[in-house]
């Protein structure tokens, strides 16, 4: 069988450690894009970001379960594929345990700038553990486990042109054996 | 589904093959390879099939074969007498593309490392 991958995200208001509404197996996030909203489902033409304002940060992240024997060498970067966001655009990330309520405030705690491409090869480092808001450790063992929060916010300023941005290829590699 | 399993052989004759259930028969909740590092110092042999071709590591000399062509690739190291450590992986690459559908890509990896006078040495050939 192998590790079997899910993607999911947290929402909503922070309670214990994590958000009060979590996506994972079963229930995955339908709809991952940044968007003037604090959920995972709605569509972003129904809830745009105005040009100055910031998306509500995403906390996205990994889920692992089936039979293995480890999941390692865990990085993630959020852009692999834009070459520079068009102007009026940051994307700002970071892998992290700790989680936020989100809020279109600008997140001062995403310290990784991904405005411009990062190859997977020099992307941040993710960690496992059994929660997202726990994860320690550099290889998960059997049993299953999850990543890291992959935290991110796209923040616009005044000069963002209206419409779609370029899609952007957000990228979670990792080892197993 | 694993595009390709492996078969590993030990130095006293015995081998441990992959099934596409992938299931360790030391712990059932772990993959074959967790059998596999149980016997670390054992290994003679190490082949990957799928698709129509063969990988093999040979933990002896440390060379390589492909589809039974044999080649060395060495990097810049003592050449002296070393025992060569298996590595084996598959690198995942989950990919979710905003406002589209996500991707999932696997490489194969296999190789192995050693450790002259401290330094450790390694060499993968990926698939």
């Amino acid at each position: 069988m192998a590790a079997t991958f899910n993607w999911c995200e947290d929402c909503g208001a922070l309670t214990s450690g994590h958000g009060t509404s979590r996506s994972q197996s079963g229930s995955a996030p339908a709809n991952c894009n940044w968007k003037n909203i604090d959920d995972c489902t709605t569509a972003y033409s129904s809830s745009p970001i105005v040009a100055g304002n910031n998306s509500f940060t995403k906390y996205q992240y990994g889920q692992f379960s089936g039979t293995y024997n480890q999941v390692l060498n865990g990085k993630w970067s959020a852009n692999t594929n834009v070459s520079t966001l068009a102007t009026g655009l940051t994307l700002k990330g970071v892998v992290t345990a700790t989680y936020a309520t989100p809020s279109t405030t600008t997140n001062a705690a995403l310290t990784t700038d991904f405005t411009s491409s990062v190859a997977i090869g020099s992307g941040s480092t993710v960690l496992f553990g059994a929660d997202p808001s726990t994860a320690a450790s550099s290889t998960l063992s059997s049993g299953g486990g999850f990543s890291q929060y992959l935290a991110t916010q796209l923040q616009t300023t005044s000069s963002a042109a209206s419409g779609d941005m370029a899609s952007i290829q957000a990228v979670l590699e990792y080892d197993e054996n | 589904m694993l595009s390709h399993l492996f078969i590993c052989f030990f130095n006293d004759g015995s081998f441990i093959q992959q099934t596409e259930e992938d299931i360790s028969t030391i712990d059932p909740v772990r993959s074959a390879f967790y059998d596999v590092a149980q016997r670390p110092n054992d290994v003679v042999l190490f082949c990957v099939v799928g698709n129509g071709h063969n990988y093999t590591v040979d933990l002896r000399d440390g060379h390589f074969e492909i589809d039974g062509v044999r080649f060395d690739a060495r990097p810049d190291m003592p050449d002296d007498d070393c025992e060569y450590r298996l590595i084996y992986f598959r690198r995942h690459k989950q990919i979710v593309i905003q406002g589209k559908d996500g991707e999932h890509s696997i490489k194969y990896h296999i190789g192995w490392q050693t450790t002259i006078n401290g330094k450790n040495y390694q060499q993968i050939i990926s698939f």
